[in-house]
């Protein structure tokens, strides 16, 4: 295991005001090894899998009725996530769902699976969990617990900090946000104060390229996201995007047209086209990878967390409320419908029988859109 | 016939004026005081102290202020509440409110006080504002703002209908502390709710409900005071069946007076009581009265809707007991016997059979002391002190009153004629007697108690209606209780698990993550609707703080990140000292299976989970968990309680015969009664309670009654060398005729509770009714069948011999 620079930058976390001798002390013994292990572009971090609590999420009847956030449909099979480590799994288009082995009861934030059977979740304390059975049983593969004396006020040294400190920020505790993967080898990890994890040998090891990225100011990352695992999106808090064109390896800033936070994507239909959404409702829209954007105006002013494509033009996008953008025009224009019970969707995916599947405070629905709002007449 | 004046029918029948004289005076002196008496209701007394929920409950109790608390839903019974009418209604009932007596007028919420607020995140941080606008003018695009505002205020489900068709005024109490004598004048209250809210604004289009603890308590109260009138109809009733029954105005008016006096007594008696411990009370000895007689604490001897049972009670047993005295003084004047020698003549045959019957009364309902309740101990002491008043105004004012004036010439004619002629209806009667139907009456019986120990089975503990057990489903409070339960996110039935913590740690991450996990591990228990503790606030704080992202639903280690999500905790889900936390646990219902699923899943998390340097899982409080306690006390007391009255009533008659045989004859049939009364109970929904339990102490108190007269009078005729079945018939003549009207007399006595507005004192009324007729019949009709197999067979065999 390779141990870590802990220090805080430009966070701002309220910190504890207090330095110990025994923290002064570690942290030369970091400064020292951190010189002699960082090369490159990329940090190794410390995986700190085994210091996470093992407490198996309880197995419950109404897992599906709680909390859930982030829904995936990998070749007609689903799986949501959500809340105290549930994680469920239906094999039959959302109808019945069977909760799977998973060894935390951690919110888990986002899942993605790269084959019917290799598949990871991540959650908070920057979890990655992982399956090799489709999804039924899960394992630790990395972790970073909140540790009590990692936040370190000492950090007025300015002049001392070198290019890579300031990414090596503290992230202890702070969770992941989305989980995104190429192929069965390489994927990212991404996450709270731009957390920014890296695999190519599907997960057994995690490298910090959060310095590839180039989030200078450790804005949240909330979405990472790919049509063609070549063009590569990532948005965050205060309205940063980013860019890859090889799958991930190199990473462009893009210029924003927002300030406020993007919370997901929809990339597609077309190779070059993608909606990005986030706070108070906003909707932008590129045809052009990102380059040029349009203001999507909508009368809509709740928070949108999540979409999908539906049929050849049709877009959904789900949001705080119950609000539901239906567009059947690429994502040009879109019709605002909210659900009865106005309770805050996270989370959409279609299921091959044409449903959707809906996720957050009220744990799973199954939705079937009206045809005319997603121009399916 | 050897009757030999004893020392007290002596002393009786020679000082009958300074008798008189003295009994008067006693009487208007207790009269006088008994116009003193009060309602008194305290939750003190309506909970067994002693149990270790309650024991926490009045530990934490001024810590948490657990909400006395009033919700007025306001409703339109057309469109929705976004309209300019509806919002000057709920304008004008929330300024109402605020002079109501006892309002804390800080704290009351509507969509029309500034304290209710929405808030939104924006690319700036939080905005907020007033629900409606301070510009508002009643303009559409006014309402329109509001409804926005209403949306993004979260009052959907607490202020505002899931519907959208009312909102609330939340009006919660000012905290006043009984200890220094501040009351809040429930009565008064609840006047004013109907009159100045209900009355004033409820029309075809505005429809008013109301809940909340002191408007149920005022209600109760009215209730109550319905019943009193109750009473007259109860003496008249009795009054008619008595002049039937004894053909004399002159005697039933007697009795009817004694009985009456007999009432007098025991509520002056109560009400000197009552001033005796209100002194004590108010003293400075208190604690240390409180330390020597611990179960006193509760005991104030007001009269509540349990204890307005026992003036009934008194009433309906003197009635009876004055009866025997008149039937017996009737054929005593048709024997020839002038006033007075008739009336110590019935004197001298009845006081002993009398006098015990009473005491086996007066020692049942004493067993009623075993269940640690307030109300029900005070049942005891009330309804003791009362059968102790029956003895003195019945054997003493009753005979003498009647040795003056005597027995009317008509009941004596009609006590000739019967005695030429005895009615057929008796000499059918006394073939129960008879060995052949004496046989099939013991297979009847046996099949009958068979039946009722298979369907008491069934019979549940607690309260097992919705809503409002006190009061009747269809009462007023219990609608508006069910339409808001119904279209808000509330429910009435909760249950408080108290978290104790070390000091200032009450917002530790161990402390939250445990009673997040104990959260889940309760709302995955069957009856469990949701729960809610400042962890729930947490986590909505965090979210916000996060720009309502749910990923971000979840607690955070950062010590000073849960620090500020709690900075603005509504009021009751943390103590000052930050060291208590309730949890919230909203329930199903009151059903005693799902309190006793909610506390026992509670034991289980705590019994694993407590840590003294962390969480301590407390029970219990709410409204289910005082529930839960008063449950488990009365299922420990019922054996308790019904082993105690049996064994007394045993031990009272072998005391009066001297022999084994009349115990069995006369407490089978008991046994049988209350079997059946358990039987119907579980038909009719009923469950063992606070009210019921000390139903089934009485009946079997009171019924034992029938039986020791019954038998005594058999014996006495079996003795002068009748046999069984002609010993009966002489005892059904006169005695039996006296035991049907009791127990018709008693059953009216008690029946007319039914129509109480208080559901358990229907309930009550319904059990006492069945218990009184079914006692009387039992001693009918299975006395003699089982008296035939102890003793008639004896005698036949000796008679052989």
């Amino acid at each position: 295991m390779v141990l870590c620079m802990q220090k805080t930058t430009l966070l701002a976390i309220t910190k504890p005001k207090q330095v110990t001798l025994y923290t002064l002390l570690l942290w030369g013994l970091f400064g020292v090894l951190l010189n002699t292990l960082s090369f490159g572009t990329s940090v190794a971090v410390a995986n700190e899998k085994g210091k996470l609590e093992t407490r198996f999420s309880v197995m419950s009847m109404k897992a599906a009725q709680s909390l859930l956030v982030d829904a995936i449909n990998i070749n007609g099979k689903l799986v949501v996530i959500g809340a105290r480590g549930h994680i469920l799994v239906s094999r039959d288009n959302g109808k019945s769902w069977k909760q799977a082995k998973v060894p935390t009861q951690n919110l888990i934030t986002a899942v993605y699976f790269a084959s019917s059977d290799l598949g990871w979740a991540v959650g908070h304390e920057a979890v990655i969990l992982h399956t090799k059975d489709g999804g039924d049983s899960w394992d630790f593969q990395y972790g970073a617990p909140f540790s009590p004396g990692g936040y370190d006020d000492d950090s007025d040294v300015e002049g001392e900090v070198s290019d890579e400190d300031l990414y090596a920020i503290d992230r202890s505790g702070s969770p992941l946000l989305d989980v995104w993967f190429r192929n069965e080898k390489e994927g990212f990890a991404i996450g709270a104060y731009g957390y920014f994890l890296h695999t190519s040998d599907a997960g057994k090891t995690w490298e910090d390229w959060s310095k590839r990225l180039g989030n200078i100011d450790g804005w949240h990352l909330n979405a990472i996201s790919s049509i063609d695992n070549k063009l590569v999106y990532v948005a965050g808090e205060k309205g940063v995007l980013f860019r890859s064109v090889d799958g991930g390896v190199g990473w462009e800033v893009l210029n924003s047209p927002y300030d406020g936070s993007f919370f997901g994507m929809v990339v597609g239909p077309g190779l070059n086209e993608m909606i990005v959404f986030g706070l108070q409702g906003h909707i932008f829209r590129t045809s052009d990878s990102g380059d040029n954007w349009r203001e999507i105006e909508t009368e809509n002013q709740n928070g949108i967390m999540a979409g999908t494509l539906y049929g050849e033009r049709g877009v959904i996008l789900v949001g705080n409320g119950g609000v539901m953008m239906f567009s059947k025009d690429d994502g040009n224009s879109f019709t605002k419908q909210v659900t009865d019970d106005r309770k805050s969707i996270a989370g959409i995916v279609k299921t091959d029988e044409n449903k959707l599947i809906l996720v957050g405070q009220g744990g799973v629905k199954l939705a079937t859109p009206s045809k005319s709002l997603v121009g399916m007449e | 016939m050897s009757e030999k004046a004893s020392i007290f029918e002596r002393v009786l029948f020679s000082y009958r004026i300074p008798i008189l004289v003295v009994f008067t005076l006693v009487t208007v002196f207790l009269g006088f005081n008994a116009v003193h008496i009060t309602m008194d209701t305290s939750l003190k007394k309506m909970v067994p102290l002693k149990h270790e929920y309650i024991q926490n409950l009045f530990k934490h109790k001024d810590e948490l202020s657990l909400g006395n608390d009033l919700r007025i839903a306001v409703a339109t019974t057309k469109g929705d509440i976004f309209t300019e009418e509806f919002l000057q209604v709920l304008k004008d009932v929330t300024d109402e409110v605020f002079y109501l007596q006892g309002v804390d007028k800080s704290k009351v919420k509507s969509l029309w006080t500034p304290n209710v607020r929405w808030v939104e995140v924006t690319e700036e941080g939080f905005i907020g504002g007033e629900v409606v606008p301070p510009t508002y003018d009643g303009s559409d695009k006014a309402i329109e703002t509001l409804q926005q505002n209403v949306l993004k205020s979260g009052q959907v489900g607490r202020l505002v209908a899931d519907d959208f068709k009312s909102a609330i005024v939340y009006v919660p109490l000012l905290d006043l502390d009984e200890s220094k004598g501040e009351k809040l004048d429930y009565t008064r209250l609840s006047k004013d709710l109907e009159e100045k809210i209900r009355e004033r604004f409820q029309n075809d289009d505005i429809k008013i409900h109301i809940i909340g603890f002191a408007k149920k308590i005022g209600d109760l109260i009215d209730g109550a005071r319905g019943v009193a009138g109750f009473f007259l109809i109860t003496i008249l009733i009795t009054t008619v069946l008595l002049l039937f029954d004894t053909k004399c105005w002159k005697s039933s008016i007697t009795v009817v007076v004694g009985s009456v006096f007999a009432v007098v007594w025991q509520l002056g008696i109560v009400s000197l009581l009552h001033g005796w411990m209100a002194n004590i009370r108010t003293s400075d000895g208190w604690p240390a009265f409180v330390e020597r007689f611990p179960s006193l604490e509760p005991i104030q001897f007001g009269i509540d809707p349990y204890s307005m049972l026992v003036p009934f009670l008194v009433f309906a047993i003197a009635v009876s007991h004055g009866v025997q005295i008149i039937n017996e003084m009737t054929v005593r004047s048709a024997n020839g016997d002038d006033s007075f020698v008739a009336a110590s003549g019935a004197f001298r045959a009845l006081y002993i059979p009398g006098i015990l019957a009473l005491a086996s009364d007066a020692i049942g309902f004493i067993t009623l002391w075993f269940i640690d309740i307030g109300v029900i101990r005070e049942l005891a002491i009330t309804a003791s002190v009362g059968v102790a008043t029956i003895i003195l105004t019945k054997l003493v004012f009753v005979p003498i009153v009647l040795s003056y004036i005597g027995v009317g010439n008509a009941a004596i004619a009609s006590v000739l004629r019967k005695q030429e002629k005895p009615p057929l209806i008796w000499v059918k009667l006394s073939a129960f007697a008879d060995p052949k139907i004496a046989a099939a009456s013991i297979v009847i019986a046996l099949i009958l108690a068979g039946v009722g120990i298979n369907i008491k089975q069934d019979l549940q503990v607690g309260d097992l209606d919705a809503g409002a057990p006190e009061l009747r489903p269809d009462s007023q409070y219990n609608i508006d209780d069910r339409f808001i339960t119904e279209h808000y996110s509330v429910s009435a039935d909760v249950l408080v698990v108290m978290v104790e913590t070390p000091r200032d740690s009450c917002t530790s991450y161990g402390a939250m993550s445990s009673i997040d996990r104990f959260m889940w591990h309760m709302e995955n228990i069957e009856g469990v609707q949701s729960s809610l503790s400042l962890v729930s606030v947490s986590k909505l704080v965090i979210t916000g703080y996060n720009e309502g992202s749910l990923k971000w639903r979840e607690l955070s280690k950062i010590q000073d990140i849960l620090n500020n999500s709690i900075g603005n905790l509504p009021g009751g889900l943390m103590n000052l000292s930050c060291s208590l936390a309730p949890v919230i646990l909203f329930l199903d219902d009151h059903k005693a299976a799902t309190l006793e699923r909610a506390v026992t899943a509670v034991a289980d998390f705590a019994a694993k989970n407590n840590d003294p340097d962390v969480a301590m899982f407390v029970l219990a409080s709410g409204n289910a968990g005082v529930e839960a306690a008063t449950n488990q006390t009365i299922a420990k007391a019922e054996v308790t309680m019904l082993t105690l009255v049996y064994m007394v009533v045993c031990i009272m008659v072998f005391i009066t015969f001297r022999s084994w045989r009349p115990v069995v004859c006369i407490v089978l049939p008991l046994f049988l009664t209350s079997i059946l009364c358990e039987a119907l109970m579980t038909i009719m929904g009923i469950g063992v309670k606070v009210a019921t339990l000390p139903v089934i102490a009485l009946g079997v108190g009171i019924g034992v009654d029938y039986g020791i007269y019954i038998y005594a009078k058999m014996h006495f005729h079996i003795e002068r060398g009748l046999d069984l079945k002609d010993a009966y018939f002489e005892t059904l003549r006169v005695t039996g005729k006296s035991v049907v009207f009791t127990g018709i007399t008693l059953g009216f006595g008690v029946g007319t509770w039914i129509f109480s507005d208080i559901k358990f004192q229907a309930d009550m009324g319904i059990l006492l009714t069945f218990m009184f007729v079914w006692n009387m019949i039992g001693a009918i009709w299975l006395l003699p069948a089982i008296a035939d197999f102890l003793v008639g067979k004896k005698q036949r065999k000796d008679n052989a011999i």
